[in-house]
């Protein structure tokens, strides 16, 4: 039950800052998946906290002591490199025993110790060979071998799937959420593949220029982005955003508002909770609304739905067989992707009519910060 | 133009290409042919301009063994040589992963330093070298030659190496400080092997430098003592003062080269590029 906390912790490479100021909590015995685009600072943060780099100011706590001070191995984390960082000279057996001979551990509980690593990790058939003589995933097994035979209070991975080819990632992806199951200790799991996070982590930290923007778990994210960033990064298909002023508030809970083709939907906004910024919410200010591509249906044509219909032309589709992503232009200039199941053929070009929930519609104000957060689905 | 035209014309330049490269390739050779058909003539006819020799003889290579001081010259060789190569080969690979993976200040400026130093002729720093020894005590000694043969071979092997080392990825350094490895373990137990094909050429190389120097060697050397081959091969003198025995250098120039050709065939299989492969993504 390894804690790991950040406080105010910046970096700055000769005047050129990385990270500003971060305060971060990473809980033990869980996968916390720090995401964001590249050059967001993500990677500089985990080496960070594996001792690679040293932060500018603030401090770093394991398990309740300051680290800053302390090299890698003092701090007993182990990480696994995205290139995987194998030595080529030597083999499986040796890379992952090379840790432990460091540390001085006798032949015997190195032998046993590598062997049940291998074990584990399904390579106890190549111990005798280099790193060229294994593909990708034993590659990849390998480095995680290398991190698991120090017994480790936690585990940091740096893309640790992004030199895999698609299959092959979706497996080691299995196989990381297995591992993380059984080894049951803390892992921060850096990646720009918001799906890795999704399905991986038990806490999502997005972050942006060297700042966390959120941070929450996997289904918190999804449905309350904090802001129209976070809201852009989670979900694939990416979120649509469409145009929309505030027409009139119905009572404090109640916003009417009209989308730039016209048609007009009541949101279900606490005013009490936004009032500090109130020259946000006067009448005409602005709004994005946000709609996920799988909250928006084809309208039925046989009976009447009660709800807003956006009338576009299908522009795009990608047929994925059991679903498709269907690119929409409306008539304004806007357009919006639509995730539609069943038997699915739509020609290009063709009018449709989409129909969307306002309960469904994530509303951010003008600053791009959202006005309310969608329900929680009840645990079943 | 028809087909047949064509298709001489495409013969008749291909046959100028290989007559163009066998002119070029007999020029470069054409020296060491005549050294080592050189060693094997006696006599007059060693004078005689036939391209292909009409008899051959050992005569020249028994000759050179008579006398010790062909002997002694080639142990001496072989002493200066390799200490020559396992003294910088050892300096050079500490140096050069300072140089290529510690940051420093000014290390920018210390490998222009070694850089230029390899640029300067070997005259321009032999009374210099020459005061340096006699205060050393040195004279006349092997010790004289590897200390000398240093000036040359540690920066160009220093060179080499930091390219070399600058190579190795970063996440093979950082990986092993994470696995709790110190500088010196991470140079002995990850660069070292890494870099050993690296470490094969140029030690080669330096081993060539040394082995062929004549400068230094004769400046520094006054008897057998402590002479080495290509001087001892210039001293060969022959029954009188008017003779040079051609047949006899020759021979000597021969055998002394072998323990090159010998060296590299050894090392050949080391000398492979592609050693890091499987170390990261490839």
């Amino acid at each position: 039950m390894t804690t790991i906390v950040l406080k105010d912790v910046t970096k700055s490479f000769k005047d050129h800052p990385i990270i500003n100021g971060v305060n971060l909590t990473i809980e033990g015995n869980a996968c916390t998946a720090l995401v964001g685009p590249s050059g967001c600072g993500k990677s500089t943060l985990l080496r960070l906290i594996c001792g690679l780099e040293e932060p500018t100011t603030g401090e770093i706590y394991v398990d309740g002591s300051c680290v800053n001070r302390l090299p890698p191995v003092a701090r007993g984390i182990a990480m696994v490199f995205q290139s995987y960082a194998l030595y080529p000279h030597m083999t499986v057996f040796d890379n992952m025993a090379f840790a432990l001979k460091i540390a001085g551990c006798s032949k015997t509980d190195i032998a046993r110790r590598v062997q049940h690593a291998a074990k584990t990790l399904k390579v106890d058939h190549l111990l005798d060979r280099t790193p060229k003589q294994l593909s990708g995933g034993q590659r990849q097994r390998v480095a995680i071998g290398r991190a698991i035979v120090r017994h480790p209070k936690a585990f940091l991975f740096d893309e640790p799937l992004s030199n895999l080819d698609a299959a092959l990632r979706l497996q080691m992806r299995y196989e990381l959420a297995r591992l993380k199951a059984e080894l049951n200790t803390t892992m921060v799991y850096v990646t720009h593949d918001q799906g890795e996070a999704m399905t991986l982590a038990d806490t999502i930290v997005i972050m942006r220029e060297g700042a966390i923007e959120q941070q929450g778990t996997p289904l918190e994210l999804y449905r309350s982005p904090k802001n129209l960033f976070v809201a852009s990064f989670i979900g694939s298909p990416t979120m649509n955003f469409l145009h929309a002023i505030i027409v009139a508030w119905q009572d404090d809970q109640h916003l009417n508002i009209r989308l730039r083709s016209g048609e007009t939907l009541v949101v279900q906004v606490p005013y009490e909770a936004l009032k500090w910024k109130e020259s946000l919410l006067e009448e005409g200010s602005e709004l994005t609304v946000g709609i996920r591509p799988e909250n928006l249906t084809e309208a039925s044509s046989r009976r009447k739905q009660a709800g807003t219909h956006l009338k576009g032309r299908v522009s795009l589709v990608e047929n994925l067989g059991h679903e498709a992503y269907v690119y929409v232009s409306l008539p304004v200039g806007e357009h919006v992707k639509v995730r539609l199941t069943g038997n699915c053929n739509y020609a290009i070009g063709r009018d449709i009519s989409l129909f969307l929930r306002s309960e469904d519609c994530h509303i951010f104000d003008s600053n791009g910060e959202a006005m309310r957060g969608l329900k929680e689905i009840p645990l079943c | 133009m028809n087909s047949t035209a064509l298709v001489l014309r495409r013969g008749l330049r291909r046959l100028a290409f290989y007559c163009f490269c066998v002119m070029i390739a007999s020029l470069c050779l054409f020296p060491f042919y005549w050294a080592v058909v050189s060693s094997f003539k006696g006599g007059t006819e060693i004078f005689a301009t036939d391209l292909i020799p009409r008899c051959l003889t050992w005569q020249n290579y028994f000759t050179i063994f008579q006398d010790t001081t062909f002997g002694y010259a080639f142990v001496n060789s072989v002493i200066v040589s390799f200490s020559t190569v396992s003294i910088a080969l050892l300096v050079a690979t500490l140096a050069s992963f300072a140089l290529a993976r510690i940051p420093f200040r000014g290390r920018k400026r210390v490998l222009c330093a070694i850089l230029s130093v390899t640029m300067f002729p070997q005259v321009a720093i032999l009374s210099g070298m020459f005061e340096l020894i006699r205060v050393l005590d040195l004279y006349n000694q092997r010790s004289a030659l590897i200390l000398s043969y240093m000036t040359m071979t540690v920066p160009f092997t220093t060179w080499t190496l930091t390219s070399f080392m600058r190579e190795v990825p970063k996440e093979l350094e950082e990986a092993a400080i994470i696995d709790g490895a110190g500088s010196f373990t991470i140079l002995t137990k990850i660069f070292f092997p890494i870099v050993s094909p690296a470490l094969v050429t140029t030690g080669l190389l330096a081993f060539i430098a040394a082995w062929n120097e004549f400068l230094f060697a004769l400046t520094f050397t006054l008897t057998d003592k402590a002479r080495t081959v290509p001087v001892a091969i210039a001293m060969l003198s022959g029954a009188s003062q008017h003779e040079l025995p051609w047949g006899n250098i020759m021979a000597a120039s021969v055998l002394v080269t072998l323990p090159l050709v010998a060296l590299v065939m050894i090392f050949q299989r080391r000398i492979i590029s592609g050693l890091t492969a499987g170390a990261i993504k490839g």
